[in-house]
């Protein structure tokens, strides 16, 4: 099959200028790498605006407990008076999780990014799997929409995006747990299925399709990022799939994997039993660990590879970079008990599971020295790229460096399921991996428009995302220590923590301030399609391969095959004293 | 660019157009002037989807079906009198006269004065000694007339074809109060009423307390009880058991006798304690204050339920809409008909003048009346003898163990306890799978027992250690001997078995989930 | 005057941070309470937090300083001097390789004691096994508990003598006690935040906890896992006796517990 398809996609090349293809199969069933990048992009980004938005009526609840939430009040608890009700807030964080999770950052990073740009930076036409290209898009929807109808079903899913059984098993353990819950599990089966088919296609690409001289060691660290996310994703998403229709099984079928026997619950008939709750534990942090760096690595990529470009600076420590990403991947693997410290599982385990989880903080740690490296010494420009990149690895600093605390057990113990974790996740995924999706928004964007975004609006968004950012998301360290657990719809009704009221509302209009400061996002990222100045082929001045096709690249993408010669930072090269860049393909 | 378009008026534009020229050099007109079109478009229009959901709504009590099943004009009467002496969620209050403690301030005229606009009152209250007593202006102030007196003085005065002379007072409002002197002024000149003289009691901010519960109410309770205590909150859709309806005034789990209403004492107890096997959880977080707020909200709750329900009886006897439609039945004529719903109507009109206004006013007293016994402990049932020894001979048939004639009672046809709860007390007798008959007569079309409120209930799993009014002795002997009201459980105590008896039921029972 | 902008920009965040995270304990925002555990494997976890907190913070200020002069030399670099071309530096890999490692490493391996003191029988105080108070059992959304009878030993089944409270764990204080965890429905924490003491309560298991609280009072408890729509309404009260207390308050209970109402007829 792959051969058929490649030498289609070489059809394609050739027929590059004569490009009558219906409109329908140009846009929207497209197989062409660069559309489908594009279509991932936008709708990710309206999944983050519906992200975000449940994230604020979260927000709102935990500042302004039980009174009106805008809104919703009027529509959905009118006969409450606006007041909402506790299963509904469990739908909120559940959902906000699920979106940001599955349809915003995997998808964003691998499916629009990598999409775009794998095939551009080794010099290939198009992937080698065109039309599962496109069925991994389109597959993105049938999740949209089984995440979406589950809102509307007895208060929608309630289990968290963790649902642990039996919580998730049993359709009378909630409000919420009824069908709803079976339509998220299939929403993650069919995200499940769209990252397959995107990590297949990456990995064949990568490996089979490079331009000529494109040895693996002169690919840009994008390519390394994602060809190492495929890889996790390709090893560690079946077993979530196959966690996740056992799932679907228990709720359905009445298989009991997850569900021990003689629970009553809600006055049903008790339990039949023989299953194991822990058993979806392991299974689900298996993947969803793994999950964690396949949400973090490619945006480590584009960082690499933007900060050299900005800093006029080769990569400090190419090789290293490379390395530590393999290892961060490889100890991936091997972490996922930290999940379970406290959850009953082999106390031993524990032991083995907090070294390997301390240790995959020294890839990580070389890799900001290294990035530090980069700008050492370089020619840094202050704009929208570089001022993005550069809070990416402060905020990663952050929340790398909050994940020691939680790796080790004795330690976990205490802030385990707290604030204090929330707040180190949203610091790697909120702090790190969306700053660098803004600066690679702004980086790629004339490639993907022609067009260029405004620097301004764009420096305006940064400012504001950023204090906004710390303003929410700094506290929850202290809400942690201070031992406010996770997913509650009112702390202060424990004594213990009522004092910490004033603290959240202030995270609230932190959050507030973040949220109004994406329409600036949105509207510079959609105004400059139109409006934006026109981009030339390489505004950077940058040496990737994707800049030497025009902006936006057409069909097939390059003119003729390009010849590499260098590798892809060879920036203020002194063999080169004419320029400060040396595209690979320049001979 | 200057947002400067078509204005529909010309006047307006120019008068904006000033204000921008004179502000000519402030930062706003020069900003204005930076910020394209093509900006300001996105940003008005967020703007407007941002405070297009702000708007505010409030939440209301739900009427019961019976009410809903009246002549519609009757029923809104029956909602208007329920509004006036409850109140709704935002503004709740309860005649004084309400087995209640609804808070206040209390207070005793001693003497009045007017000037043009507002009323002076010179209070005794401050003299009491109570200095942390806050009087604010704009707390409403209730004046606590005899019930019977002000009935009698309105009544008067409506049959000479004035208006009610109390309804001035509903809205009168604290402007200000001096302590030193115990000056209560307020917000409106008090009419002529002779009642208001030397030796009234007054209460200022007479729902305080109301209030206060119904916040904690809201935050604990709503959500599953409802905000009319309907047991139809957002949350209970899917329980088993529902939640309770407050509504009709019963209450399960009670310390009280088979025909008392249950007790303050009640109430307390189970949000302490909690209900095992059911999603009603312990609430000993809360402070005693707060659960003393929450049981009278839940009181009060319960009081406008119970009234509610004594109007739907009174009125619903002639003015229901189905006695309407039983003498519509049969006519066919639409101007016979019509006729007929004018004579009804006017029925009601002279019913609505006459004997509404008593059953009105005086059936909430009958109310008051027979819940006076839920203040504080209640009508406590105590057993007349102590508990046998579980062991030890039987003090009903000294031939057997207390153990043994405990079983053969439950076995047995006086209590018939296996019926039900099954002879290995598994909660499955016989009578779970007969089907049932519903009050009216007519039949459940699923077999199994019900509650009074029509949901299907299932006899007590004795083998499961769940006790859901309690697991002490004197918890089970309750339930045996007052029987659980509202549920199928019936009265056993005073007539089908003695106290000894029931003590070796208890003793038989509390051994089955060990057997 | 742009570039100083951003390098006080991204200069004062950390300056910020640092500054509020040392006001935190005069803020009362950081531990509950007065921030000094009610425990004394409260008070090791504490000192392990504290470690590596200190560490952190090291590292926290030299990389951000490391990274604001990376930027103001980077940005200040004059136009016709060419960036630094370099391609790393293999003894620096190798120093922030090996340094951070050991770092790391010392973290671990210092954690393992507390933790086994925690959860592997061997390593804990005698007396956390042999005091076993109670057994609780986390239900949706209150925790019930079953006590044995004064003079008896807790069983695994419910026994005819035993004692219940809901959302009340009665123990002695200043001694450690074992209590057995279990779950009636879905999955919960025991969670005692002022003894920094947290276990997850697992359908189909018994887990056994110790704890310790060091004066007698009253101590929260809450639930930690996501238990359903009630979950932040799983609070409970710890309440420590004095031992002697204790043994009155545990024959009271049971006097309460087998009440038939007959005395108070009298």
């Amino acid at each position: 099959m792959s051969t058929a398809t490649l030498s289609s996609s070489d059809d394609h090349s050739h027929a590059m200028h004569v490009d009558n293809r219906w409109w329908i199969t140009k846009y929207v069933f497209s197989t062409d790498h660069k559309v489908i990048g594009i279509q991932f992009l936008i709708s990710t980004l309206i999944m983050m605006l519906i992200g975000g938005l449940l994230a604020l009526a979260i927000r709102w609840q935990l500042a302004f407990p039980w009174s009106q939430m805008p809104w919703v009040s009027a529509e959905v608890f009118a006969e409450t008076g606006g007041q909402i009700s506790p299963e509904f807030y469990t739908m909120l964080f559940t959902m906000h999780a699920t979106v940001m999770i599955f349809l915003v950052v995997i998808p964003i990073l691998a499916g629009a990014f990598g999409n775009f740009l794998i095939p551009l930076m080794i010099g290939a036409p198009d992937m080698a799997f065109p039309r599962l290209n496109m069925m991994s898009y389109w597959f993105m929807w049938p999740a949209a929409i089984c995440f979406g109808l589950s809102f509307f079903y007895e208060g929608g899913p309630a289990a968290g995006w963790t649902s642990y059984p039996v919580l998730a098993a049993v359709y009378e353990a909630a409000p919420g747990s009824g069908f709803a819950q079976t339509l998220w599990l299939l929403g993650v089966t069919f995200v499940g299925f769209s990252s397959m088919m995107g990590s297949i296609n990456y990995m064949t690409t990568i490996i089979n399709m490079r331009a000529p001289g494109m040895t693996l060691f002169r690919m840009p660290l994008t390519v390394w990022g994602m060809f190492i996310t495929a890889v996790l994703q390709a090893f560690a998403l079946p077993v979530l799939t196959a966690a996740g229709l056992m799932l679907v099984a228990d709720r359905e079928l009445g298989t009991c994997f997850f569900v021990p026997g003689g629970l009553v619950i809600n006055n049903a008939e008790p339990t039949v039993g023989g299953g194991q709750p822990l058993l979806w534990q392991h299974l689900f942090w298996f993947y969803s660990h793994p999950a964690v760096y396949i949400m973090l690595l490619p945006a480590m990529g584009m960082i690499s590879d933007m900060l050299a470009c900005m800093c006029r600076k080769p990569v400090f420590g190419y090789r290293p970079m490379i390395y530590s990403m393999s290892t961060i991947a490889g100890l991936g693997f091997i972490v996922w008990g930290h999940h379970m410290f406290i959850s009953g599982m082999n106390p031993a385990l524990g032991m083995t599971f907090m070294v390997a989880t301390i240790m995959i903080a020294l890839p990580s740690a070389i890799k900001v020295f290294n990035w530090i490296g980069t700008i050492w010494g370089g020619h840094l420009q202050f704009n929208t790229v570089t001022l993005n990149s550069v809070s990416f690895v402060t905020m990663f600093i952050v929340g790398g460096l909050s994940g020691i605390f939680m790796a080790a057990v004795p330690v976990d113990i205490y802030i385990h399921d707290t604030y204090f974790i929330v707040a180190h996740f949203h610091y790697v995924l909120f702090g790190a991996t969306l700053f660098g999706i803004f600066a690679a928004i702004h980086f790629w964007f004339p490639k993907m428009f022609g067009r260029m975004m405004n620097d301004k609006l764009g420096q305006i968004h940064f400012v504001l995302t950023f204090i906004g950012l710390n303003g929410t998301f700094f506290p929850m360290h202290m809400l942690g220590i201070a031992g406010m657990p996770r997913r509650y719809a009112d702390p202060y009704l424990h004594e213990y923590l009522e004092h910490l009221l004033p603290l959240n509302q202030f995270m609230t209009y932190s959050a507030i301030l973040m949220g109004l400061a994406q329409f600036i996002l949105i509207y510079n990222f959609f105004g400059s399609m139109i409006w934006g100045k026109k981009a030339p082929k390489n505004p950077w001045n940058a040496n990737g391969l994707e800049w030497e096709a025009p902006s936006p690249p057409p069909h097939g993408n390059f003119e003729k095959t390009p010849n590499v010669y260098r590798g892809p930072y060879e920036y203020s090269s002194p063999d080169r004293p004419e320029e400060d860049y040396w595209p690979q393909a320049e001979e | 660019m200057i947002i400067r378009g078509d204005w529909l008026y010309p006047e307006i534009e120019s008068y904006f157009y000033a204000v921008f020229v004179i502000s000519g050099k402030c930062f706003v007109y020069r900003l204005m002037r930076k910020i394209s079109l093509r900006l300001a478009i996105p940003l008005c229009l967020s703007l407007a989807v941002l405070l297009s959901g702000c708007e505010s709504v409030e939440s209301e009590f739900v009427y019961s079906e019976e009410t809903n099943k009246l002549f519609p004009e009757a029923a809104e009467a029956v909602k208007q009198s329920l509004l006036r002496a409850f109140g709704t969620p935002a503004q709740p209050r309860i005649p004084a006269f309400m087995p209640v403690d609804r808070g206040g301030i209390p207070g005793e005229v001693v003497k009045v004065s007017d000037d043009r606009k507002q009323s002076q009152l010179k209070l005794e209250s401050s003299s009491n000694g109570e200095t942390d007593i806050e009087i604010n202006p704009g707390q409403p102030v209730e004046f606590l007339f005899d019930p019977e007196e002000a009935f009698d003085f309105a009544a008067e005065a409506i049959e000479q074809g004035k208006p009610n002379p109390f309804d001035p007072l509903s809205e009168l409002r604290v402007v200000n109060f001096d302590s030193e002197t115990g000056l209560l002024t307020v917000d409106k000149k008090l009419p002529e009423i002779e009642l208001i003289d030397a030796g009234l009691q007054i209460a200022i901010n007479p729902n305080s307390k109301l209030e206060q519960g119904r916040e904690l109410y809201n935050q604990h309770c709503m959500h599953c009880h409802g905000v009319s205590g309907d047991g139809n909150g957002p949350t209970a859709k899917t329980m088993t058991p529902r939640p309770r309806d407050y509504r009709k005034g019963i209450f399960k789990f009670t310390s009280t006798g088979p025909q008392d209403k249950v007790s303050t004492a009640d109430l307390k107890h189970i949000i302490v304690e909690g209900i095992p096997g059911t999603y009603m959880a312990s609430f000993k977080m809360l402070a005693d204050e707060e659960l003393d707020l929450i049981v009278e909200y839940v009181k009060y709750l319960t009081l406008r339920g119970v009234a509610e329900q004594k109007l739907d009886v009174e009125v619903g006897i002639d003015f229901s809409q189905s006695a309407l439609d039983d003498e519509l039945a049969d006519i066919k004529d639409a101007a016979e008909k019509q006729k007929v719903i004018e004579e009804f109507r006017a029925d009601w009109e002279e019913f609505l003048k006459g004997d509404y206004r008593e059953i009105d006013q005086f059936g909430l007293l009958d109310v008051a009346d027979e819940w006076e016994q839920i203040k504080g402990e209640g009508n406590v049932l105590l057993p007349s003898v102590p508990r046998t020894d579980p062991q030890g001979p039987s003090a009903a048939d000294p031939s057997k163990s207390s153990v043994e004639n405990g079983r053969l009672l439950y076995l047995g046809k006086t209590a018939q306890c296996a019926a039900c709860h099954g002879e290995a007390g598994k909660g499955d007798g016989f009578q779970t799978r007969q089907i049932q008959k519903k009050p009216d007569g007519s039949e459940y079309e699923q077999p199994g027992l019900y509650d009074t409120w029509g949901n299907p209930t299932k006899p007590r799993d004795l083998t499961q250690d769940i006790y859901r009014g309690g697991r002490r002795p004197i918890d089970i002997y309750r339930r045996i001997y007052a029987g659980i009201k509202g549920s199928p459980m019936p009265v056993f105590g005073g007539k089908g078995l003695t106290d000894e008896q029931i003590w070796d039921i208890v003793n038989y029972v509390m051994t089955i989930p060990y057997e | 005057m742009k570039r100083l902008c951003w390098f006080l920009f991204f200069l004062i965040w950390p300056v910020l941070a640092l500054i509020v995270s040392a006001f935190t304990p005069r803020w009362n925002w950081g531990f509950p309470g007065d921030g000094v555990s009610d425990s004394p494997i409260g008070a090791e976890i504490d000192h392990l937090f504290y470690l590596i907190l200190i560490i952190c913070v090291i590292v926290f200020i030299g990389t951000q300083i490391a990274l604001l002069y990376a930027i103001w030399t980077a940005s200040g670099r004059p136009k016709e001097k060419r960036a630094w071309h370099s391609h790393g530096n293999h003894k620096l890999e190798l120093i922030w390789t090996i340094i951070p490692g050991a770092i790391l490493l010392f973290i671990a391996f210092y954690q393992m004691r507390v933790w086994a003191e925690f959860r592997i029988d061997s390593a804990s105080p005698e007396k956390a096994q042999t005091n076993i108070v109670a057994e609780v059992s986390a239900r949706q959304f209150e925790w019930r508990i079953r006590y044995p009878e004064p003079g008896k030993k807790l069983e695994k089944k419910p026994q005819p003598g035993d004692m219940y409270s809901v959302n009340e764990l009665h123990i002695p204080a200043g001694t450690p006690v074992r209590i057995y965890l279990r779950s009636l429905d879905v999955q919960h924490s025991f969670f005692l935040p002022t003894l920094r003491v947290k276990q997850d309560a697992v359908p189909g298991l018994v887990i056994p906890v110790w704890f310790e609280a060091k004066k007698p009072g009253e101590y929260p408890l809450v639930c930690a896992e996501l238990c359903g729509w009630g979950h932040y309404k799983m609070g409970a009260k710890l309440i420590a006796h004095p031992p002697e207390e204790y043994e009155q308050y545990m024959k009271k209970l049971h006097q309460e517990q087998y009440d038939d109402g007959y005395a108070k007829k009298k």
